[in-house]
């Protein structure tokens, strides 16, 4: 059941069909179907690109986003990329992050910079400790106030 | 004197209708929905300060509020007396979007 606008003017007389809108309304609320949720595209993706995006549940703050593909980080080398959140934690948020669309070296990576103690912006980075170059991105989630 | 009428209303876009029945008095008018339990468009009233009656029709149709009221009020759900009399001081009469013919 989705939501609907519901208002009256001065004097009006409604009649029962506009008046179940409300218990509609309430249905839509209580299976969540009418509860907007709709993220909303950050618009600086920092150094690292790609798209960021964000859910703010009235303080708590739910962000994700996928850098572009990285150049070739030779073996040993390592990736440093910035990730700008698309609005700003009040503390240091909890952090996952992962590699996606990886070619190249198959061995395996280290992923560091995983907690973030700024609020505004993170360092990631990937250490190849494989033998030969590789490329990915960076896929992130970020929780927190 | 009160009087009380059975009116045929119909939607002037989509043609949607119903049976009411509306209770005039000096103080304003009523309406008794007549509720059969079926689906109807037309699902709200409203005697407006133009004395015209206004209604609304879930295809998108609303006259509940004339033109005058709905750029004059600042909250139509509760509007000041001062606009209401800058309104009736200055009464311009709207065509109502909706067809009503007593039955």
């Amino acid at each position: 059941m989705a939501y609907a606008v519901w208002s009256v003017v001065a004097n009006e007389q409604p009649s029962t069909a506009k008046w179940n809108i409300l218990g509609t309304n309430d249905a839509s609320f209580h299976d969540g179907t009418g509860i907007a949720l709709t993220p909303t595209t950050g618009s600086n993706a920092g150094t690292g690109g790609g798209s960021t995006n964000y859910i703010n549940l009235n303080g708590f703050k739910i962000m994700w986003g996928i850098t572009n593909q990285s150049s070739n980080v030779t073996a040993g080398g390592t990736l440093a990329w910035g990730v700008t959140f698309p609005i700003a934690f009040s503390a240091a948020p909890t952090m996952t992050a992962t590699l996606e669309n990886h070619t190249g070296s198959t061995n395996a990576l280290t992923f560091n910079g995983s907690d973030p103690t700024t609020t505004a912006a993170v360092n990631l980075s990937i250490l190849n400790n494989s033998a030969g170059g590789m490329t990915a991105k960076i896929a992130w989630h970020a929780f927190g106030t | 004197m009160d009087t009380t009428k059975t009116y045929l209303v119909s939607c002037g876009d989509c043609g949607g209708e119903r049976n009411v029945k509306i209770r005039r008095t000096p103080v304003g008018s009523y309406i008794d929905w007549l509720e059969d339990g079926a689906s109807h468009k037309i699902v709200s009233f409203r005697e407006r300060l133009d004395s015209q009656w206004g209604f609304q029709c879930i295809c998108g149709n609303n006259d509940l509020l004339t033109e005058q009221e709905a750029n004059t009020f600042n909250n139509p759900a509760s509007p000041k007396a001062q606009e209401i009399e800058e309104i009736v001081s200055n009464l311009v009469v709207q065509k109502p979007k909706f067809n009503v013919v007593e039955v």
